[in-house]
């Protein structure tokens, strides 16, 4: 067991409402994140030792988004951008609790951001198709991040022997979660005709099989445990992050129903909290679902379920909130939105609430064991971060 | 909801990159010879595609280039319907990961011949060619 001292845990989070955002910049979308982490802490600017800003960008103005929304939001402390893909969030995280648990900071801040309607659609599909292997797979044949995930789906219904309507499942759950998330994108549930109905953007995927582009911001403060401890009576702890990085080539993938660094990441998380696996030693899961196709392969490569099961689930509706595994009560990527660098933030702010107990009505799930595991993907499983939360009890 | 004020950029920035091929160069030439190829470590015998001069767990720089003979069986595919900007000219467009028989996945267009049976585990070809606008460039061909 590590001493208070060796750990870190989340004091106070903030999310801002996801969507079409242009009614804010950049900077003043981060501060509707920072304000509330920090008064969520109860802290003010100069507590706070060192501070990362997860982001993709190209899609917005501002080259140095830490810099400008440090500027905006009064932070003078050391800081970085962080960048891993679709997980630039959850590096963001990593970061700022690796500034604590090396002694440099006692409390931090890990933000992320994304402002993805300052550029028009067809340069935000061209920026996220080159971010896989430019040189091998974009410049002659013009890969999207549909596409990559549809060359999954395709293989995954072959093999399993689903349909198209097993995929929009995901969709519904998602759908139904967001319509009761006040920060989500989409407001609004939907149903596998209505999903079915949309159209193809790479075959299999449809519209409704994709998370859209979305702007938002999501930020947690992050304290050594025997500080924490003292901010807060409800202190939830990061028990393990898990990295791993796959091939940036898709042809260098041994397999197209899963994500193998997915499940590498995985496997150190749970030993890094001393657990043999998934188990039943979760109350909640946040799932990398940029796709309906990439919640389906989360949940076979963090084990909940056997490979090929995974749309079972769905259709049994395990992932719901009184389900087995309950998994993105707060409608995921595909419904509350993906603003690529906030997605790994926003993932650990749900956590936190769902384990503190504060959900809301409708999608607080039952916290019996006191652990959640958030699952982030980077690109097509270019990076994957695995990270496991508890009360602490 | 109302349209947000918006101040449209007047600076624009043209992307166009210099990627460096000098120590691929025998890919290139190859594809204008109608050959696919990759490199191999003389070493430990490993394939590269995409092809690396230096073959890095020998941390030698003992390779060869070897010709894809191009037959190939089709692991899974997909048809981009909605483009990125720079591809929009192309109108839909089949992208295949196929495995060669030299164990190698490469990922590539399909070229159909006007059939709509795609079928994952058919074979294919894997061709080098000359595309209208000038440049050479590699894809599957149903067989
Ligand atoms: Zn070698």
């Amino acid at each position: 067991m590590k001493s208070d001292d060796e750990r870190v845990a989340i004091v106070g989070v903030g999310h801002s409402k996801f969507g079409k955002r242009l009614d804010v910049s950049m900077n003043e979308l981060g501060w509707e994140a920072i304000k509330p982490a920090l008064q969520d802490a109860g802290i003010v600017q100069k507590d706070i030792d060192f501070y990362s800003v997860g982001n993709f960008g190209y899609w917005s103005e501002e080259i140095l988004p830490a810099v400008t929304i440090g500027e905006y939001a009064g932070l003078a402390c050391g800081s970085l951008k962080t960048e891993a893909a679709c997980a630039s969030g959850s590096a963001s995280l990593k970061i700022a609790m690796d500034s604590i648990l090396s002694g440099t900071a006692k409390i931090a801040m890990a933000m992320g951001i994304e402002k993805m309607y300052n550029s028009p659609n067809g340069t935000i599909i061209e920026l996220i198709g080159r971010a896989g292997n430019y040189f091998w797979e974009f410049e002659n044949f013009g890969m999207t991040f549909p596409g990559y995930y549809a060359l999954y789906a395709t293989k995954y219904l072959a093999a399993y022997n689903a349909r198209e309507e097993d995929l929009c499942e995901a969709a519904v759950k998602a759908h139904h979660y967001g319509s009761l998330n006040p920060y989500a994108q989409f407001q609004k549930e939907t149903t596998v005709e209505e999903c079915m109905k949309s159209k193809y953007v790479s075959r299999p995927l449809k519209l409704m099989d994709s998370s859209p582009i979305t702007d938002g911001a999501a930020a947690v403060i992050l304290a050594r445990g025997d500080i924490a401890k003292k901010m807060t009576d409800t202190p939830i702890y990061i028990e393990s992050q898990g990295t791993a990085t796959g091939t940036a080539y898709i042809g260098r993938r041994d397999e197209y129903t899963g994500l193998e660094a997915s499940r590498r990441a995985a496997d150190i998380a749970f030993r890094g909290a001393g657990l043999e696996g998934v188990g039943s030693n979760f109350d909640l899961f946040e799932v990398h679902d940029c796709f309906t196709i990439a919640e389906v392969m989360a949940y076979e490569d963090i084990g909940i379920a056997k490979k090929g099961e995974g749309i079972k689930l769905l259709k049994e509706k395990q992932t719901y909130r009184d389900g087995k595994y309950p998994a993105n009560l707060d409608g995921g990527l595909k419904s509350k939105g993906h603003p690529i660098g906030a997605t790994g933030i926003s993932q650990a702010v749900e956590i936190t609430k769902q384990l503190r107990g504060d959900a809301g009505k409708g999608r607080q799930a039952d916290i019996k064991r006191g652990r959640a595991l958030q699952h982030n993907v980077g690109g097509t499983g270019h990076y994957a971060y695995v990270t496991i939360y508890s009360r602490g009890d | 909801m109302p349209d947000e004020p918006i101040l449209e950029d007047r600076r624009i920035l043209e992307l166009r990159y210099r990627m460096p091929i000098l120590q691929i160069r025998e890919f290139f030439t190859g594809l204008e010879e109608g050959k696919v190829r990759g490199t191999k470590c003389r070493d430990c015998g490993k394939i590269y595609f995409p092809p690396q001069s230096e073959c890095s767990s020998c941390m030698t720089k003992n390779m060869e280039w070897i010709d894809f003979g191009g037959d190939a069986t089709l692991e899974t595919f997909t048809t981009v319907e909605v483009a990125p900007t720079s591809f929009a000219a192309e109108g839909k467009y089949v992208v295949a990961v196929g495995k060669l028989d030299e164990g190698i996945n490469v990922l590539s267009w399909l070229n159909l011949n006007g059939t709509k049976d795609i079928k994952i585990g058919m074979k294919m070809k894997l061709k080098s060619l000359r595309k209208k606008e000038g440049y050479y460039s590699y894809e599957f061909f149903q067989e």
